[in-house]
This record gives C-alpha cells, structure tokens and sequence, in this order.
C-alpha cells in the first residue's frame, strides 16, 4: 500500500504509513516543510523574481489609476479574492517527532518520496529537507522532488503532468519488483546485492 | 458585446486565468490552448464564443423554473425569449439577497443555497 499525501492530506498518510505494516512506501506532496537556515540565505533571492513585483505593483494600484492605459490590464484584476481571509491552520508536529517518525518509517523499511513547490511555499532548495532532518537513512530510503516553477496548487496543467509522471515514475523504480515492506536493515542489504 | 453572449463567458475566464496567475506567481502569459489551469483548445474557444442565449433553441416542450434573488432584467428577457420559442419559463423571486448560494466559495456557509431558496425550489417542485 503506498498512500499518497497531498498538502493537509499529508497528515492522514503520515500517521497511516506510521501505523499500518502494510504500506511500503508513502508520497508525501507538499507536507510538513520547516524554515532552516539555507531557507533563510535564500529567501531574499526572491526579490529578482519578477512576478513577485508584478504582484506588488497590481495590489497596490490606486483604485483611480486602476483604468488608466499602461496598468489597465493588472488593473482589472481584483484585490482581493474571496478566500484571502480564509486560514487554514493544522497541528503541525514538532521538528523532534517528525525526525523521529522518518526515522521510524525507515527502520520499517518503508520508502518515502517527498515533493515540494517553491513560490510562496516555505521551501525554497532541492536540499532543504535533507537540511533539516537530513540522515544517511533519510538519504538512502527517501526520494525528494522539488519543482521550484509549481505553486502549491499545482495550476499549470504542464505541472500537474510532471508531478503524475514523477510519482509514477517512483512507484515503477522503488516497487516494481512489488516486494512487501521490509526492515531497513533488509533492504540495506539488497541494495548491496 | 450582447449581455448573453459566449464571450462574455470567455472573458470572466480570462480574468479568473489572470487572476490566479497573478496570485500563484505565474507568467502572466499563458500557454496557447491553455485557460484557467486546463486544456482549453481553440476549437472550444470558438464555440462558447457563438453561444448567443437568444439564439438558442429550447428543447420541445421544455419547461423552465428559473429561481434568482431579485428580479433582473436580463433574466426576464431570457424568459421572454424562450416563451417566445414555445418553453414554459417561471422565475421565481425568492427575495434572498445574501448567501443565496456563491459560486466557488471555500466557505461552506456561502457555497450552497440560502435555505429559504431551497425552500421555494422544493415548494415548487412538490407543487
């Protein structure tokens, strides 16, 4: 069984890859992520991204000016959506229990495949997870994407494409041989085979 | 541009496209064949932009039962259009000017009907 997790969704595979024997494996997409200091070194690289400015620029248009002909086309735009307000808190586990529950999926022998977007998430390098919980395990049982062009939303069909044929390219090369869950010290040694 | 014609339609699209895009930090020129995050080709393009309302044929004997927040001009020409064609059309006012039902909210108060304009659509439906 490979569950796969998306966003709050994440929760739910988590504690089932945690608590059933029979998953082998678990897809984890844009779950628990946590700021480290290589995200923080990074983080002002945003402000050559021109999108972001071009953002600023649309929210902060005088309503007057909104029609006038250089910004008449960010100015249709509006200011705000209906779910601008809308908050979506969830009970995120401590830096501790997380590295501890990774290290506990792969003394099972489970195989985890984490994906990430950058945009306005808070990932922001290929290696942050490495970073913060980074392991000689995590690194030899868990596959880490990141598509740092995708929102969280996955919006642009070409992203949506890439993340499927990701995830099935992951399930093909970590379970094709469809062998059941086993022990990380197992499957060190059939990776020496 | 006529209030029922298909570009209309067209045009909200674009702006929801450009909104989102905005918002998602997307460039803000999208893909030929593309629209608000789907496969949308130039075929399907074409079509809803020939959508006229007033053009188009109800089905024989059709019936209508139109249920709106307050009467609209618009919607009564619709009715009318249709009578016209041989449709039975009845809207209904259901007086409901708040949450009567918003399209594509997140919010579960807002996203489905005002109970009172399930109320009148059960009423009329068990009439």
């Amino acid at each position: 069984m490979i569950p796969v997790g998306f966003c709050s969704g994440v929760d739910t595979a988590h504690r089932l890859a945690l608590a059933d024997e029979r998953v082998s494996g678990v897809c984890f997409i844009e779950g628990y992520v946590y700021r480290t200091r290589g995200f923080y070194v990074r983080y002002p690289l945003r402000l050559f991204e021109p999108a972001r400015w071009r953002r600023a620029v649309a929210r902060n248009i005088p309503q007057p000016l909104r029609g006038a002909p250089l910004v008449r086309r960010l100015g249709r735009i509006p200011l705000s959506a209906a779910d601008d307000d809308i908050v979506y808190l969830r009970e995120y586990p401590s830096p501790g229990q997380i590295r501890g529950d990774y290290a506990s999926m792969i003394a099972c022998g489970k195989r985890l495949f984490f994906v990430y977007v950058g945009k306005d998430s808070s990932y922001n390098h290929a290696n942050q997870l490495l970073e913060f919980a980074g392991t000689p395990e995590l690194q030899r049982h868990a596959e880490i994407e990141y598509y740092p062009r995708a929102d969280h939303t996955f919006y642009l069909p070409d992203d949506r494409r890439r993340l499927v044929q990701r995830i099935c390219v992951w399930v093909d090369r970590t379970f094709g041989s469809r062998r059941p869950a086993q022990p990380a010290s197992d499957s060190r040694e059939r990776d020496r085979e | 541009m006529a209030t029922d014609d298909g570009r209309i339609d067209l045009d909200e699209l674009e702006l929801f496209d450009a909104t989102q895009r905005l918002r998602l930090l997307h460039p803000a020129r999208r893909r030929d064949g593309e629209l608000a995050g789907y496969a949308f080709p130039r075929s399907v393009r074409e079509s809803i932009a020939k959508i006229d309302l007033r053009r188009l044929e109800p089905p024989a004997g059709a019936k209508f039962e139109v249920f709106v927040k307050e009467p609209r001009e618009d919607f009564s020409a619709l009715g009318v259009t249709f009578q016209r064609r041989g449709a039975t059309v009845e809207v209904h006012s259901t007086g409901v000017t708040n949450g009567a039902g918003r399209y594509g909210s997140r919010d579960p108060a807002s996203s489905v009907p005002d109970p009172h304009v399930v109320s009148a659509i059960v009423a009329r439906a068990s009439a």
